[in-house]
């Protein structure tokens, strides 16, 4: 970790650099008190956001891991600009600092991003087909719903209107194509095994045998239930 | 007829296909009009034949030369639907960027130019819809593109070449001075909106 008591630029950049080696950069420079707590915070959000990333369909909001690190982010920005820069050290700590709080909010609003890409893309499923309203956040289904009557509206306006009574979308149509967009449950994706050990059913009736740190590529629709449940994660 | 059926509706689709890379294109107000005609004419001719049908002696629908002509009446009117959704569909989807603030800004009042009127609004009624959204995430400016192509930023500070004079720009920590040909070390944070309008420009 970085040593309060060197004061030489480039001793403590030595430390810096081997600890780096074995230690991620966020948990490497999370030695404040602001973003220790949130370690598994972190963690947990950058897996978050990876199955988001990685998932053909929109999973449940982690709210409670962006809320907390929006706060930590106040909470830690507020930190530096109050400590008072006098060594290198100090300074060299400040960036470090300001680094990781630029990380971390690339995450969160990537995370984000990707929510609403999905939400846009696949509006009207989701705002039928969704029985948990903790698939969204409150704020998320607001602009679902906004969203999907802007784009109703202005489709109607356009053209619609000229046509007769028997207008306007969702229907099904010619056997594979439907209007209303739905995600494609059927897309690949690479996991990785977390704790999950025995044998998995896939849908074409092979089985195949999952033990811990496995990486599979698989379609999604298989091992939706075990990224649900926790046992697997997308890479 | 004296133009084939749906011919309308594909040179629609074409000029959809062929404007999907480069910026909006002004919108197609005959084209659109044209096939909304011919969906209503279809439809007014299908209905006709039904009734016709209907009240004709064969009891049982059995002529099939008439339900053919129905059916093909009945998937024209689906398919010039299908057609005027994806192409509504695309042009929505630039102007989505638009309000995102993804890099397309500088040209935003030549796309403006184009639109409809309808599309004029739905940018409006977009952007109040992002801006909202924004909101309440202050802190960590969602804007730019969805951090889809970009990875974690690594350095705090970059240097960039300025495009453009852009005047001095006043920043959280700091004022900066933008003149054209400089080359400057700045906070990423701060001048990501600007890489993307394109007044300036990152150096590896």
């Amino acid at each position: 970790m970085l040593g309060d008591h060197s004061s030489s630029l480039s001793s403590s950049l030595n430390e810096f650099s081997s600890s780096l080696q074995d230690t991620q950069i966020f948990e490497g420079a999370s030695i404040a008190d602001g973003f220790l707590e949130s370690d598994d915070t972190i963690k947990q959000l950058t897996n978050a956001w990876m199955n988001e990333r990685n998932s053909p369909e929109l999973l449940t909001y982690k709210g409670y891991l962006v809320n907390e690190l929006v706060e930590a982010l106040d909470f830690q920005a507020n930190r530096i600009l109050e400590t008072p820069m006098t060594t290198h050290q100090d300074k060299l700590n400040s960036m470090l600092y300001q680094n990781e709080i630029e990380r971390i909010k690339f995450i969160i609003k990537s995370y984000l991003r990707t929510r609403l890409h999905k939400i846009e893309k696949c509006t009207l499923d989701l705002l039928r087909n969704s029985d948990i309203e903790e698939l969204m956040s409150d704020k998320e289904l607001a602009y679902a719903k906004k969203y999907q009557q802007l784009v109703e509206q202005h489709n109607h306006d356009s053209f619609l209107h000229t046509l007769p009574q028997k207008q306007h979308k969702q229907d099904e149509r010619s056997g594979d194509l439907n209007m209303v967009v739905t995600s494609n449950l059927e897309a690949p994706v690479f996991i990785k095994v977390l704790d999950y050990s025995g044998n998995v059913q896939l849908a074409n009736d092979d089985m195949v045998l999952f033990e811990k740190d496995d990486i599979f590529i698989l379609r999604y629709a298989d091992i939706r239930s075990l990224l649900l449940s926790g046992h697997v994660r997308l890479l | 007829m004296t133009t084939m059926m749906g011919e309308s509706s594909y040179k629609l689709a074409k000029e959809a296909k062929r404007t999907s890379e480069m910026l909006i294109s002004t919108y197609n107000d005959d084209l659109v009009q044209n096939v909304c005609r011919e969906i209503r004419m279809l439809h007014a001719r299908a209905e006709a034949s039904v009734r016709e049908m209907r009240n004709s002696d064969t009891a049982p629908p059995n002529v099939p030369s008439q339900l053919t002509q129905i059916m093909l009446h009945h998937l024209t009117i689906k398919r010039n639907k299908r057609i005027l959704f994806a192409y509504h569909h695309q042009r929505l989807g630039k102007l989505k960027e638009l309000s995102w603030g993804v890099g397309r800004q500088s040209q935003e009042r030549k796309i403006k130019e184009s639109l409809s009127k309808e599309e004029n609004d739905f940018l409006e009624s977009y952007g109040d819809l992002v801006n909202d959204y924004k909101s309440h995430f202050l802190d960590i400016d969602l804007g730019g593109n969805g951090g889809v192509g970009l990875d974690p930023p690594l350095d705090l500070f970059i240097e960039v070449r300025v495009l453009r004079d852009a005047g001095k720009i006043i920043t959280e920590y700091g004022e900066l001075n933008l003149t054209k040909g400089n080359q400057e070390f700045v906070r990423r944070s701060d001048v990501e909106t600007l890489i993307k309008a394109g007044y300036l420009k990152h150096i590896a």
